[in-house]
């Protein structure tokens, strides 16, 4: 097999087409992480540039948008709106999905916490709220499950940069809003060593901008590696001689190869695995990403509870997508400028869904189908089986909430939160 | 296995549970009435006659256990063991006139049932066309201007015991300022012909798979609503089954106040919510659903689908039959396409043992059983879905008590085309957002959920084409089908587009209710 051509960006966009160093660094980022996990998890996972000779399918995997953590949190539904629309800090504390965060300093002694924050919202999709000023109501939301590594490659050229932050924030965008303007510095949780992951005039994902107007995923999960990595890990067979584990339930506690509260991974991971079992090559489709599939309008009610008419061409703005709109990357809700309510111009917030007031973005986020493509060639080789080297322990207060642990230890009885996110990912600099 | 098994299993309030929730009537004959409560203060003092008829699950069970096993004995129907039941249920409307300070516990109602169906229904995606029957406006029970405040379930072995009972609850009825104006019975279709005895009017055998529940009837060990088997799947992530093959499932998801089930382990359970109030303890919501079922449009669906299918050549061999229970899922007797993937078995369609013994996860392509057939689409069993493991699927199950109403169908009588026939489509559980409409809205309706076949065309697999509706896409649907040639996937679809039928399942009414304990009926209903 040769790598005979480079690979797509997400949704095949078109950002790179005046500048081929982009393309290029796109290409050898995503061919690094294919390359990596090829070798980490073979033997069926396979470069989608050169697929091996067969039929090819793919399997159009879905899942929810809204974070399953919090279901499995919280029983009080608002409670659970209110967490996923919030922003959390790298501070070195739990956030609301009860996720360790990293914290961020600005000197290399581990002193002065920075500022920057992240949003909680870990199923590949996150929003941003916008307020009306006046009424205090829901005006618009936006959505993206554009991956962070391809905004990291685009911020190569600072003036492209620049010009889609000023299309699609705000034209008042400066360079300067989109950087870091000190070094960054995070403690390495295994060895609590202080590193520096970010260096003065890098970009900074966690920019003002980014955070108002959603322009690419920043929750430390969720990223192309993550789920590159994921189907990849998904692909490998696990269990004994005999007994193959197939439930995706056990196979994420046992391989560990996701977040096992999600609706995304359990279901990636387990897709995979379902082709691997029965001997079949597998891969993401190019171009490789994670897309929005859809918003259900069954579920969105004017304030007088009537359904509304042509919810998707009308309130429903697709932002970023590949040519055919198939492949949404990012999106927006509004309410059609025109459509009035008491004499007024309506606004998302005098919405309904399901019956109850539109009044966080995790309501809409719950109505957004998530997606990407695993696609599978039959007649792979012979693949060995792996032993569990973890497994799933239920936390005490909330026993729906699962955290992973290795498969030798006992569960811990005491607070035994133990997801600590890792951003390795998202940093520019690795020492 | 998890340190919350203890809640698995909890002890039912039998004597506090309405029978037909969790033992299910299972009579020949239903009637379904529907009153309006004109004298609130009369109506509470009813509500004490009426509470003395409610069945209970003690009672309902306890019967059903000694009815199956008088079967078994005699290997027959066992002639003269009749009995009567009755169970009542309150929409929304109903509620806020009965029960004082409702104000009190609306954050704990569920959400649809506060709105009541006819919210929901173009949600639903129900036709919206003015002249459509299936507009809302223009159902027979439940459209705006005619939703009951009290449903009444009234189910016998015999038809004159059930009328005589019928007309007697009426009338006290009306005495109290209840006010009938909804009466529809049901039958089982073997009150028309034998030989239909369990199906519905498309021809298929209904009802063959229903969870099992957990709980017990006592502190006696094994004293379990649903008896299973000593040895269960050795995966403890799997659920454990009852001897029928029916995953065992915590109460909660059916009645209020008990263990509900884990979101990622099958075998185990969440406590219930401490602060749920108590008028909803032991209660379960109702939908209720009339569904008219268009056989004739079906069977022309079938026809032109079939034709679709097999103008492939490697679908040539199709037939309509074949088709039909593609759709389904299931051949008309029951026998599951997933063991009987060639012909219908009408054995094992009878063999309750064997007739749910079965799984997806080997058939990713559908292969045996479309993604899109009906039994896959609300119950994906072992599969990964858009919502994670198959643990979290548990918590979508409903408990379906539905029976047909009108005539079947004969093609050989032209007057029998027009007849109004269907489902009366009764199901309990603990939340109608989260179980009826969710299946209906995230599934049914969904062409690219819970789950998609690989296909080597980019296709997603589409709606449930038996009753999934689109009503925002102009109500066209469309059902991929797969088969396996020398390790090669052929596809082809099946569209509704450009066909003058699109509709062969009508909603013509219906309601969301709730249906309390008795120890509710007795102290929240009655209380001036």
């Amino acid at each position: 097999m040769s790598n005979t051509s480079h690979f797509k960006t997400p949704a095949d966009i078109r950002d790179f087409d005046q500048n081929s160093h982009l393309a290029n660094e796109w290409n050898d980022l995503l061919s690094g992480y294919f390359t990596k996990s090829i070798s980490d998890f073979p033997p069926l996972f396979f470069d989608p540039r050169s697929p091996p000779v067969g039929q090819i399918t793919t399997s159009h995997i879905t899942w929810g948008g809204f974070p399953n953590i919090l279901n499995a949190l919280d029983t009080d539904k608002e409670e659970a709106y209110k967490k996923a629309d919030k922003l959390a800090l790298f501070d070195g504390n739990f956030n609301d999905l009860e996720q360790k965060s990293p914290q961020f300093f600005s000197d290399p002694n581990g002193h002065n916490t920075l500022p920057e924050k992240y949003r909680q919202q870990d199923e590949y999709l996150e929003w941003a709220v916008h307020i009306d000023d006046n009424s205090g109501k829901i005006k618009e939301i936006f959505f993206t499950c554009e991956g962070p590594e391809y905004w990291d490659v685009l911020s190569q050229d600072q003036n492209l940069l620049l010009q889609l932050y000023k299309q699609y924030a705000s034209p008042n965008v400066v360079l300067s809003d989109l950087l870091f303007l000190d070094d960054v510095y995070q403690k390495d949780e295994n060895t609590n060593m202080i590193k520096k992951v970010f260096q003065s005039g890098d970009y900074n994902p966690y920019n003002k901008w980014n955070l108002s107007a959603a322009i690419h995923l920043i929750h430390p999960s969720n990223t192309l590696g993550a789920e590159i990595t994921l189907a990849a890990q998904g692909s490998q067979l696990y269990g004994t001689t005999g007994n193959i584990l197939s439930d995706p339930g056990t196979l994420i506690c046992c391989a560990a190869y996701g977040e096992p509260n999600r609706n995304s991974d359990p279901t990636i991971g387990s897709i995979a695995n379902t082709q691997a079992r029965a001997g079949n090559w597998v891969s993401l489709r190019d171009p490789v990403g994670l897309y929005i599939s859809g918003i259900d309008d069954s579920q969105f009610q004017k304030p007088d509870g009537s359904n509304i008419s042509d919810f998707d061409n009308r309130y429903w703005t697709i932002l970023r997508a590949s040519s055919d709109n198939s492949l949404i990357l990012r999106a927006k809700l509004s309410v059609p400028e025109g459509e009035m309510v008491d004499g007024r111009q309506m606004l998302l917030g005098d919405l309904l869904v399901n019956g109850r007031p539109l009044k966080y973005g995790a309501q809409v986020a719950e109505a957004i189908t998530m997606g990407l493509f695993v696609i599978t060639v039959p007649n792979g080789p012979h693949a060995d089986i792996n032993p569990c080297h973890f497994k799933c322990c239920s936390d005490t207060d909330h026993p729906s909430y699962e955290f992973i642990v290795d498969s030798n230890r006992n569960c811990p009885q005491a607070h035994p939160f133990a997801r600590i996110l890792r951003m390795n990912s998202l940093s520019r600099v690795h020492t | 296995m998890s340190q919350h098994d203890g809640n698995l299993e909890p002890i039912l309030d039998v004597n506090d549970i309405q029978g037909n929730i969790l033992a299910g009537f299972n009579k020949d004959h239903q009637t379904l009435l529907g009153f309006t409560i004109d004298n609130i203060d009369k109506a509470r003092e009813y509500m004490q006659i009426i509470t003395k008829e409610i069945s209970t699950l003690y009672e309902v069970f306890s019967f059903n256990k000694a009815y199956k096993s008088r079967k078994q004995r005699l290997g027959k129907e066992p002639f003269g063991m009749i009995s009567t039941w009755v169970n009542i249920a309150f929409s929304y409307g109903g509620m806020k006139k009965m029960v004082k300070n409702i104000a009190e516990i609306e954050h704990y109602l569920d959400q649809p049932f506060k709105n009541g169906l006819t919210f929901s229904s173009q949600g639903l995606g129900d036709p919206v066309g003015e002249q459509s029957e299936g507009n809302l406006h223009n159902w027979i029970i439940g459209s705006p201007r005619s939703i009951p405040d009290i449903l009444l379930i009234i189910a016998s072995d015999m038809l004159d015991v059930l009328k005589a009972k019928s007309n007697d609850i009426i009338e006290t009825a009306k005495e109290n300022g209840i006010t009938n104006f909804y009466h529809e019975t049901g039958h089982d279709l073997s009150y028309f012909n034998e030989e239909k005895r369990g199906q519905e009017h498309f021809g298929f055998k209904d009802g063959v798979s229903q969870p099992g529940v957990r709980g017990k009837f006592s502190n006696n060990p094994t004293d379990y609503l649903t008896s299973r088997p000593s040895t269960q799947p050795s995966d403890s992530n799997l659920p454990e089954l009852s001897y029928t093959g029916r995953p065992l499932i915590a109460p909660g998801e059916f009645v209020i106040g008990y263990p509900t089930q884990n979101l990622n382990n099958s075998r185990a359970a969440d406590p219930a919510d401490p602060s749920i109030p108590k008028i909803l303890l032991n209660g379960s919501y109702l939908v209720y659903r009339r569904l008219k079922q268009d056989v004739p449009a079906f069977e022309k669906f079938v026809d032109i689908g079939y034709h679709q299918l097999s103008s492939i050549q490697e679908f040539s061999e199709m037939t309509p039959e074949k088709f039909k229970s593609l759709i389904v899922g299931r051949w008309p007797s029951g026998a599951p396409l997933s063991l009987s993937p060639e012909r219908d078995n009408p054995r094992l369609g009878k063999d309750s043992y064997k007739n749910n013994a079965f799984a997806y996860s080997d058939d990713l392509n559908g292969f045996k059983t479309p993604v899109i057939s009906h039994i896959r689409k609300v119950n994906p069993r072992d599969q990964a879905t858009d919502l994670g493991g198959p643990s979290r699927t548990l918590k979508k199950r409903i408990l379906r008590r539905g029976i047909p109403y009108g005539v079947p169908f004969e093609k050989s009588k032209p007057d029998s085309m027009n007849c109004d026939r269907g489902l009366l489509f009764l199901s309990y559980q603990a939340s109608i957002e989260n179980q009826f409409e969710f299946l209906s809205k995230n599934w049914m309706n969904r062409s690219d959920k819970p789950t998609n076949a690989p296909s080597p065309n980019n296709y997603d697999s589409g709606y449930d084409m038996l009753i999934g509706q689109n009503g925002s896409g102009g109500r066209k649907r469309f059902g991929t089908f797969q088969i396996n040639r020398n390790s090669n996937v052929i596809e082809g679809q099946v569209k509704t587009d450009g066909l003058n039928i699109l509709d062969w399942v009508i909603p013509t009414g219906g309601g969301y209710f709730f249906s309390p304990s008795i120890k509710s009926l007795k102290s929240f209903f009655v209380e001036h």
